[in-house]
């Protein structure tokens, strides 16, 4: 049963658990430029997703092995321009995080400073763990996959 | 499962399942503490998520079962960009009234 909708006037890490509780549905999309994010924020979505798959969608790649840090990081930068409401989550992409924790905890921390975003996401479990670790314990939100 | 326990357990906000059958998705929803956001994981799941081209129709090749599209944007703007190849090409555009 849908319960009673709580008004959240910018969404943050601490809401989507609260949601959770309170039975109340997490609506998530991707985005990966200004004119599209600031159509999908006013229309009151909770998580914007700038995904590894503008590889595919963006850039035309048959993967999204081949995107860049960079590139990553311009999306990013771009959809958090536009944004004022939603809880803006940014993929690291494959390559930036996979060889060593360092590694993994530099290019959060690039796309958090360079980008503005409020989260990264990783992909992976147990073979990835040490590098999760190391972003949260510098206070970066993760979001897992 | 040991995967998201592992990830709740480190300290992840949330997790995303990807194309995984609805049972598990309610398993692993129920034993977590984190929100869930599915993308062809089924209704059991904490959240949502799309690639806003598949929802928007941009994407017409591309059909999985999960996907719901809320609209056919591949035709609608196909058709108007050759609207306005139409009109510049007949000298329909631009009217007496879109110029100064």
């Amino acid at each position: 049963m849908p319960t009673p909708r709580k008004e959240y006037k910018r969404i943050t890490v601490k809401s989507l658990v609260d949601m959770k509780k309170n039975g109340e549905k997490i609506s998530m999309l991707t985005a990966y430029d200004y004119s599209m994010a600031k159509i999908v924020d006013a229309a009151q979505i909770d998580v914007i997703l700038v995904g590894d798959s503008a590889s595919n969608v963006m850039a035309g790649h048959e993967t999204t092995l081949p995107i860049t840090l960079d590139q990553m990081i311009y999306h990013a930068a771009s959809v958090i321009r536009a944004v004022e409401r939603a809880l803006v989550v940014v993929d690291i992409p494959f390559g930036s995080y996979q060889s060593d924790p360092k590694e993994a905890l530099r290019s959060a921390i690039r796309i958090m400073k360079e980008s503005g975003a409020h989260a990264v996401k990783v992909e992976g479990g147990v073979e990835i763990k040490e590098s999760v670790k190391r972003i949260l314990n510098a206070g970066i939100p993760v979001m897992g996959t | 499962m040991e995967d998201a326990k592992l990830l709740e357990h480190l300290g992840c906000f949330a997790i995303v399942l990807e194309k995984i059958p609805a049972s598990l998705t309610k398993k692993v929803t129920e034993s977590i503490s984190i929100p869930t956001i599915g993308i062809g994981a089924g209704k059991y799941a904490d959240g949502q998520v799309l690639v806003i081209h598949d929802l928007l129709g941009m994407t017409h090749e591309f059909n999985p079962r999960f996907l719901r599209r809320y609209m056919n944007l591949y035709e609608e703007m196909g058709q108007a960009i050759s609207n306005y190849v139409k009109d510049v090409k007949k000298m329909d555009f631009p009217s007496d009234d879109e110029q100064y």
